[in-house]
């Protein structure tokens, strides 16, 4: 008998074959278990790509102008934004948007943001390639912390694909210019690619202490007894953690916990503000920054853009200062990942 | 996400625990991927079959708790549960061979023969490499096919046995009476 005689066999004694389950998910029982999920509170303040097709591209041009304007500020060919202290501190731009947070009126049930990702994709056999896969984003989330369903769709808008460096574009064309449809599709399309090996912190926020001092402990706390051990740089995983539970695109968080937050940020040691006023896409701004070493992306700076008039976060990017052994091939100063929000609205209709 | 995957996740459990419990690990599943939906993969899959088997696993050690428990309450042995995917196994070679194979080998060559995945896939649901599990289900397949061909060579059916002396002689005397 040969291997695949074995396998064959194998196969042929399935004891569920697809076809007896495949209408299984109409089922009450299954209707019934989804509701029951659904009404759970989630626990995780951010949401992660949930793939929705069908939706109406009603912000196809203005996710592109985003996507060419990250896909510009992330090429190399632009000198990073300088690493200098502005007036500000980062205690107070952090106090001024908690308070922000925290007196924000309520303007509707949902937030409607939209926006680009863009990331630096390795392509190619051998040394292989670079190139920047720039994607729409779009998301509605119930406002204020509000218990619900929300969504977000990375890339339904439109994508594109470009070379990161000129080195990289001769070996692009030569590849056959993959689009991208052709590009790997992996775990890594997510808004924030987890490049120091961070464990996500699932705890409830509103359970946090109101304290900024005890704040950030008890965040720590959480992943000691979640068993997830207790990150190298406490400091970095805070700001990591923080700032992505105050992204705008999964915002879930209410204002009081934002505030929390911001607070919990602006005890933070080593994070810096950037002598840029404005962000990649030339919008004002007040920007922060935190750099640390990962174990396999190198050095990496990460931004943070707040809109100058709300707490909200307009632009985050990840810049490698110095290159690591997952991204030997990338230049300083090139954006690992850069996230983009060009609209926030809010309604009372998801 | 739910109304895509709950089938084979159904399907994937159902194939590993009796029927009674199936329900509750596959709530299981479908609730911790809810509390962890920032961190689902693009394709979520093997992400939720890994879960599955975690719950299954949860399972299994809550029920040789109890298995421990009548132990001592009855004073007896309580014999171990057999593997529900080897037991519903209605070829009693395959059956055989795939008892006898050990339990990571056999969820390998199950991942693959009954739930169709790739081998990133599967490698991601038993939570090694894929080079480890590539090494792991080569290894596995050849043992299988050994294990069902002594298996079928048990069981095959047993060649007629030689009549006995007499009948041969019977046999003879005829022939010759006829000739």
């Amino acid at each position: 008998m040969t291997d695949q005689d074995a396998m064959t066999r194998l196969a042929a004694a399935n004891p569920v074959p697809d076809a007896a389950v495949r209408d299984s998910a109409a089922s009450p029982r299954a209707l019934l278990l989804q509701r029951q999920v659904l009404a759970q509170p989630r626990r995780r303040p951010a949401i992660a790509p949930r793939w929705r097709y069908g939706l109406v591209p009603v912000a196809a041009a203005a996710v592109a102008l985003a996507g060419y304007a990250v896909v510009h500020q992330a090429a190399p060919s632009r000198p990073p934004a300088p690493v200098v202290a502005s007036r500000a501190t980062p205690q107070s731009i952090l106090a001024q948007a908690a308070a922000q947070a925290e007196h924000e009126g309520r303007r509707g049930q949902f937030v409607h943001a939209t926006g680009a990702v863009a990331r630096i994709v390795h392509l190619g056999p051998g040394t292989g390639y670079d190139v920047i896969r720039v994607d729409s984003v779009q998301s509605v989330q119930p406002a204020d912390g509000r218990p619900g369903e929300g969504w977000l769709t990375i890339g339904e808008q439109g994508s594109s694909v470009r070379p990161l460096t000129a080195a990289d574009a001769a070996a692009y064309a030569a590849d056959g210019s993959p689009g991208p449809a052709a590009l790997p599709r992996d775990g890594a399309q997510t808004l924030h690619p987890d490049l120091a090996g961070d464990q996500a912190y699932a705890g409830v926020l509103g359970d946090l202490p109101d304290d900024p001092a005890r704040t950030g402990a008890a965040m720590l706390a959480w992943l000691a007894e979640a068993g997830l051990g207790t990150p190298a740089d406490p400091q970095g995983w805070l700001f990591r953690t923080g700032t992505t539970l105050l992204d705008t695109f999964t915002d879930v968080a209410a204002g009081t916990d934002r505030a929390k937050i911001y607070r919990m940020l602006a005890g933070l040691a080593g994070v810096r503000t950037l002598a840029a006023e404005a962000d990649p896409l030339g919008r004002p701004a007040r920007a922060l920054a935190y750099t640390a070493p990962t174990p396999r992306h190198g050095l990496v700076e990460w931004q943070v853009y707040l809109g100058p008039d709300s707490d909200r976060i307009t632009y985050t990017q990840a810049v490698i200062r110095q290159p690591g052994p997952a991204n030997a091939g990338v230049p300083a100063g090139a954006v690992q990942y850069s996230t983009a929000v060009t609209a926030v609205t809010w309604s009372d209709k998801p | 996400m739910f109304r895509r995957h709950y089938p084979r996740v159904l399907a994937f459990v159902s194939r590993r625990t009796a029927q009674s419990q199936a329900h509750d690990v596959v709530a299981d599943t479908f609730a911790t991927a809810w509390r962890h939906f920032a961190r689902l993969p693009a394709e979520p899959l093997p992400w939720l079959y890994r879960v599955a088997r975690n719950s299954l696993a949860n399972q299994e050690r809550a029920a040789r708790r109890q298995a421990r428990l009548f132990d001592r309450i009855a004073g007896g042995g309580v014999p171990p549960a057999p593997d529900h995917a080897v037991s519903v196994v209605a070829d009693a070679g395959l059956r055989e061979a795939l008892g006898r194979l050990s339990r990571m080998d056999r969820e390998a060559l199950l991942l693959i023969g009954w739930e169709g995945l790739d081998h990133d896939a599967a490698a991601h649901v038993l939570g090694c490499t894929a080079v480890a599990f590539k090494v792991r289900v080569h290894r596995a397949r050849r043992r299988l096919a050994r294990l069902l061909a002594a298996a079928d060579q048990d069981q095959a059916p047993p060649s007629p046995p030689p009549p006995p002396p007499y009948e041969l002689h019977n046999a003879a005397s005829t022939r010759g009476k006829s000739a």
